[in-house]
């Protein structure tokens, strides 16, 4: 019930209501009570309760129930009159006016409850009485609204009820706002209202235009529809009243219904011109997208149509679609059809003249917008011919090429370079003959392809006699590769390999190992003579490291798929590694893949000496601060190669065979599948070896490869940097700060770490007690009574005398005192209390 | 040298963990040497620094006290290493282990940083006592310590205490609350008087129980056995290196524990060296205390206390409070006054009263 009569009632009381603000306010409760006297008359009950609803509803809703409850209570018998004038002057009324009547007694007795509403109610029966003159309800409702905006106007938002019926009271408060300003505050309303009810009741009260403003600000264009529909009826009857200038003021500034939809189709007329425009331009676009100067074509755009950019927004989404392949032959064609276009394009291309090209695009544009247009549809017809012959130019330039390089597979010629290698190797590995046989070599197949990181971690953890082996050969390579090269049969393989890794790396790494080095000899020249020796070592062996590294790189990269781990897995291989499983699966994860890839690039280094040794390395030269990782890094190296070197020597292993290895095992990790294939028959490899040689002769396939191998082996080294400092933890002493003060210091302290503790720990235990001074405590007895050590009295103790007592030369640190003490528990501080505080 | 060269070794230095009452996700690290008396600060009876925990999340309760830091400066810095677990070299990050966020600690994070605490090198060798004054405290380091399977160092004992349940062993240690925490030397007092009576010999005929030397108790470090009724002396260096030689570790510079050679029952090398530096660097104490101690005995005819001192605490406890109210008072000047005469009133109204009373 309610609902669509409040609709209907709604839609015909804006109409003449708004207008009259303070008429309204009268006719509304007649409507609606006339309408839906009983619905009315609930909800008011319920308006205390919508009093606080937001100012919208609030606004139209307020003012009906202001007008209803003042009206009602306070002026029955006015109501009943105005009701009845109102009714006769207008239409519509009528209609509603004689049920309002009865109805609004009704609802009026339920309004009475309001307290508030009766108070405001009064005055305004007597402001009423002052101001009738049009028509008694258009006075009435002036009256009580003034009076109740004025002292409650939040009182009548407060009986705000969410009917139809108060909108249009609400307008008869506000209309005056509305026609002024819609959104102005209520206070400046009360104001007005004044004002505005005289106006209104001097010219008449022009309901039509205000139901059109009113609809115009209804948010749903349907409601206004329905509305105008409804009220059309209404509106001729009220027509007449429309004469007013107040009302012509209305009328024009309201209601844009139709306005709107016009808005609406003109700029789709709009955009559907634009569109072709929008072709040219997108063909332009597409042009000054590859030039890199967009401006220019939205310029032109600008100018030539103002409504063009939304067009442009929806034209460009198609183009978008068509332009991978219409983006070049659109540049064939326009170049064919517009030389001008081509001609800028071409120099767009070229990047020679952006600016002459944009201004040369522009003209072109502004001359032959109408020519182009139709030329623009010819383009895209044109486009599949055009792509065609394109298709043949751009196969050399575009796109194309990284399909081409897809198609030819580096891939495959890295399958074929591992599996001649594997399959030179199988042949070596036959001259042992335990390699050769099928089963080993399955047997390794599948230990690769199913469990590499099982098998890192074997090597690792066996403590290395197998690995040993492999790595020696590892050290060797160079070596053996330059004799192979001049005289061996193996040699060939190698040869291709290590010699484009060497011809390709080896200068640049060469160049990054010198300049490691120097670095290195830098940093070593303050420090001590011990590493120096070492690194001046370096430079010689820069030369072969390449090969070292280019080697060492390939195997890295079948690296296990740890991802794919179960957890306890994961927490497994941490272990194995000597970490403390983690939380966090990623985490593991990450450090799994730093761990595999440190062991692997360390390869030879484990691989040569079982874990103790190699720990001892890293740990020794962990302890530097990060500014000396580099140091480390190729102190390491040289350790390594030196050992390599030695062992070498000691090893009584053939060369060849130790090549062999040495190429095997990273050939090993990377393809099992060719081995498979190529194992059986060990000769053939070469000879496609051979062929690969051919490929590599190709630049495409060559030139790759060796960034390839660079840039993993500079990743590689990376990584090494930091993952080189993950196994210092391991001495627990390890300072985890870089002690500025002492770093120095430590640093000497750390490469020779056990000496120089024990020799300390030795010191303590040497001093004894000076027969003269028997109240002088030693150090020992200190300790042993739990003084915290001043570590600057300790230190010059053991500079002065303590080192000396076992014969040690060498000075320590405050820095390495402190961690001594730390390692034994021992409490120690700085004499300045405070910095020693850690 | 610093002054805590010449100090005796405190005889309690302690760390705590605070946790607020009413917002128990707030937590305080701190150290003192007296707990009982720095809660009271820390919950305003009492005056004195308690900046940070001065606000709304009073009153704080004491739910972990680590006690038996060998000198103050170990107790400050196993302090910071616990405030500060990221940047201490005590609790450096381990090999695989990711940095955690800093910010605030949640109660399980600090007890791990504890638990590494307490095993890392630089205090694992220190005879601490960890008191948790709180079940779910206890419980929660109980379920850290199951997880990260590594049990604490041997000398090392975690007490359930206050309102934790009994513990299997018995009330080993309990205390009970945190103001019935020992923190003078009144425990040591009947060792120290054994060892005063032992030493004062003045025909030098003392012999070290190790070397057979004759010992000088004036001039070197002589150790005295802390069971009552051992008469084992020994030199300093000689029973270290007699406990030293015993211990599997042969770098370890100082001892644990080992075997007294006169008695041979296992001793505590941290009490011998309580005793040691009480006796040795703070004569007027001793004095002081052997004073006490010697009313005491007349008071109590056949008092079983000289000899009995450490390891009875009941009986003698109550009797060696009184003598030490000397020291009570010097500690605790404010907070006596406060709390002896406004007993448990407001802590506004007190802390005006302390400011009154200054």
């Amino acid at each position: 019930m309610s609902a669509t009569t409040d609709v209907i009632v709604l839609s015909s009381s804006p109409e003449r209501m708004p207008c009259r603000t303070p008429t309204a306010p009268a006719y509304d409760p007649e409507r609606l009570f006339g309408l839906s006297p009983r619905d009315y008359s609930s909800p008011d009950v319920t308006s205390p309760s919508e009093l606080f609803r937001p100012e919208s509803q609030s606004r139209f809703f307020s003012t009906k129930d202001q007008a209803d409850g003042a009206q009602p209570d306070t002026h029955e018998a006015s109501r009943e009159t105005a009701t009845a004038e109102e009714a006769n002057k207008f239409g519509r009324k009528t209609n509603s006016g004689p049920q309002g009547v009865g109805e609004k007694r009704r609802g009026r007795k339920p309004k009475v409850t309001s307290d508030k509403q009766d108070a405001p109610a009064e005055p305004g029966l007597s402001i009423g009485e002052d101001n009738v003159n049009t028509s008694e309800v258009n006075t009435g409702t002036k009256k009580k609204r003034p009076v109740g905006s004025k002292k409650q106007n939040k009182s009548a938002n407060k009986t705000l009820t969410g009917r139809v019926a108060k909108s249009g009271t609400v307008a008869t408060i506000e209309p005056s706002k509305a026609s002024c300003c819609p959104s102005t505050p209520k206070p400046s309303s009360e104001q007005r209202d004044g004002q505005g009810t005289d106006d209104w009741q001097n010219e008449g009260l022009e309901l039509d235009p205000a139901m059109k403003r009113r609809l115009d600000w209804t948010p749903v264009k349907d409601t206004t529809k329905r509305a105008c529909e409804t009220v059309v009826e209404l509106e001729e009857a009220s027509h007449s009243v429309n004469g007013s200038r107040f009302g012509n003021l209305l009328f024009d500034y309201g209601f844009n219904g139709n306005s709107d939809t016009s808005r609406d189709t003109p700029n789709v007329a709009e955009e559907a011109g634009p569109t072709k425009r929008r072709r040219i331009e997108l063909v332009d676009s597409l042009h000054a997208s590859k030039t890199a100067s967009d401006n220019t074509p939205t310029d032109s755009e600008t100018q030539s149509s103002k409504t063009q950019k939304p067009e442009r927004k929806r034209k460009t989404k198609p183009k978008k679609i068509t332009t991978l392949t219409g983006r070049v032959t659109a540049l064939y064609k326009e170049s064919v059809a517009e030389s001008t276009d081509s001609a800028s394009q071409a120099t767009l291309d070229s990047g020679e003249s952006a600016v002459a090209t944009n201004q040369n695009r522009a003209k072109s544009k502004r001359t032959g917008k109408a020519t182009l247009q139709p030329q623009e549809p010819q383009y895209i017809v044109l486009s599949p011919e055009a792509a065609a012959k394109s298709i043949e130019d751009q196969d050399l330039v575009f796109g194309t090429c990284s399909q081409l390089e897809r198609e030819e597979s580096p891939q495959t010629l890295r399958e074929m370079q591992a599996a001649i290698q594997e399959s030179e190797r199988s042949m070596a590995t036959g001259s042992s003959p335990q390699e050769l046989r099928p089963g080993w070599l399955s047997n390794r197949m599948t230990r690769f392809n199913n469990t590499k990181s099982l098998w890192s971690i074997a090597a690792r953890d066996s403590e290395g006699s197998l690995v040993q082996a492999e790595v020696l050969d590892m050290v060797d390579m160079p070596v053996l590769s330059k004799s192979s090269k001049e005289s061996n049969k193996d040699g060939f393989h190698e040869k291709s390999i290590s010699d484009e890794l060497t011809n390709d790396n080896s200068k640049k790494h060469a160049v990054i190992e010198l300049e490691t080095a120097r670095q290195v000899q830098a940093a070593e020249a303050a420090s001590s003579t011990a590493l120096t020796t070492t690194l001046l070592q370096e430079p010689q062996i820069s030369q072969d490291k390449p090969l070292q590294t280019c080697q060492l790189t390939e195997p890295s990269r079948p690296i296990p798929q740890f991802s794919a781990f179960t957890d306890a897995e994961l927490s497994k291989q941490i272990t194995s590694y000597g970490f403390k499983p983690l939380k966090s699966r990623k985490k593991m994860v990450e450090l799994l893949q730093k761990c595999w890839e440190s062991k692997h690039d360390l390869k030879p280094s484990d691989d040569q000496q079982p874990n103790p040794p190699a720990s001892q390395t890293s740990s020794s030269q962990q302890q530097a601060p990060e500014k000396r990782q580099r140091k480390t890094n190729t102190t390491k190296k040289t350790s390594t190669t030196s050992k390599a070197k030695s062992q070498q020597r000691t090893s009584a292993k053939p060369a060849a065979t130790n090549s062999h290895l040495r190429v095997s095992n990273p050939k090993d990790n990377n393809q099992p599948l060719n081995m498979r294939a190529t194992t059986p028959e060990p000769v053939p490899p070469r000879r496609s070896f051979i062929d690969v040689e051919e490929i590599e002769d190709s630049e495409d396939e060559v030139i790759p490869s060796p960034h390839r191998l660079q840039s993993r082996y500079t990743t590689t080294t990376i990584e090494n940097k930091q993952q080189k400092s993950l196994p210092i933890s391991s001495v627990p002493t390890s300072p985890s700060k870089a002690h500025t003060v002492s770093s120095i210091q430590n640093n000497k302290a750390e490469t020779t770490p056990p000496e120089l503790s024990t020799q300390i720990t030795a010191a303590v235990r040497a001093q004894t007690r000076t027969p003269g001074h028997n109240r002088r405590l030693t150090w020992h007895e200190k300790i042993l009574m739990y003084d915290p050590l001043i570590l600057e009295d300790f230190t010059a103790w053991l500079n002065t005398e303590g080192l000396g007592l076992v014969r040690e030369d060498r000075e320590v640190g405050a820095g390495f005192v402190r961690t001594w003490c730390e390692s034994k528990g021992i409490c120690c501080c700085y004499r300045r209390i405070g910095s020693g505080g850690r | 040298m610093t002054n805590d060269h010449d100090k005796p070794i405190p005889p309690l230095y302690a760390c705590y963990l605070l946790r607020s009452v009413p917002k128990p996700a707030a937590l305080y690290i701190g150290s003192t040497p007296h707990p009982a008396r720095r809660l009271a600060q820390h919950n305003g009876v009492a005056k004195g620094g308690a900046k940070k925990t001065a606000n709304e999340k009073r009153p704080w309760e004491m739910v972990i006290v680590v006690e038996g830091f060998m000198s103050r400066v170990s107790a400050l810095q196993f302090e910071w290493a616990w405030q500060h677990p990221l940047d201490s070299r005590h609790t450096a990050t381990e090999p695989g282990q990711i940095t955690k966020r800093r910010g605030r600690r949640s109660l399980t994070a600090i007890l791990g940083d504890l638990h590494r605490l307490l095993l890392s090198t630089g205090f694992g060798s220190a005879p601490l006592a960890i008191r948790f004054f709180a079940d779910d405290v206890y419980r929660a380091w109980a379920m850290w310590i199951g997880r990260d399977g590594r049990a604490l160092p041997p000398q090392m004992k975690a007490i359930p205490d206050g309102t934790c349940p009994v513990a299997p062993g018995g009330q080993d240690g309990r205390v009970g609350c945190v103001d019935a925490i020992p923190v003078d030397s009144s425990p040591i007092h009947g060792y120290l008087e054994k060892a005063h009576f032992l030493l004062d010999d003045p025909e030098g005929h003392l012999q070290c129980r190790v070397c057979l030397g004759v010992v000088d108790p004036a001039e070197e470090r002589i150790v005295v056995c802390p069971q009552p009724h051992c008469h084992g002396i020994s030199h300093l260096l000689c029973l270290s290196a007699k406990f030293l030689q015993a211990t599997p570790d042969r770098d370890r510079l100082v001892p644990t524990e080992g075997a007294c050679p006169a008695c041979h029952e296992t001793v505590s090398w941290p009490l011998m060296m309580k005793e040691l530096t009480l006796r040795t660097r703070d004569a007027q104490a001793v004095q002081k205390i052997l004073r006490k101690r010697k009313k005491q005995s007349s008071r109590q005819a056949n008092s079983q206390a000289t000899s009995m001192p450490v390891e009875d605490p009941h009986p003698a406890h109550p009797p060696d409070d009184v003598p030490l109210a000397d020291d009570w008072t010097e500690q605790l000047a404010v907070d006596s006054d406060s709390s002896i005469g406004f007993p448990p009133p407001p802590s506004q109204r007190t802390e005006i009263v302390i400011s009154d009373s200054e």
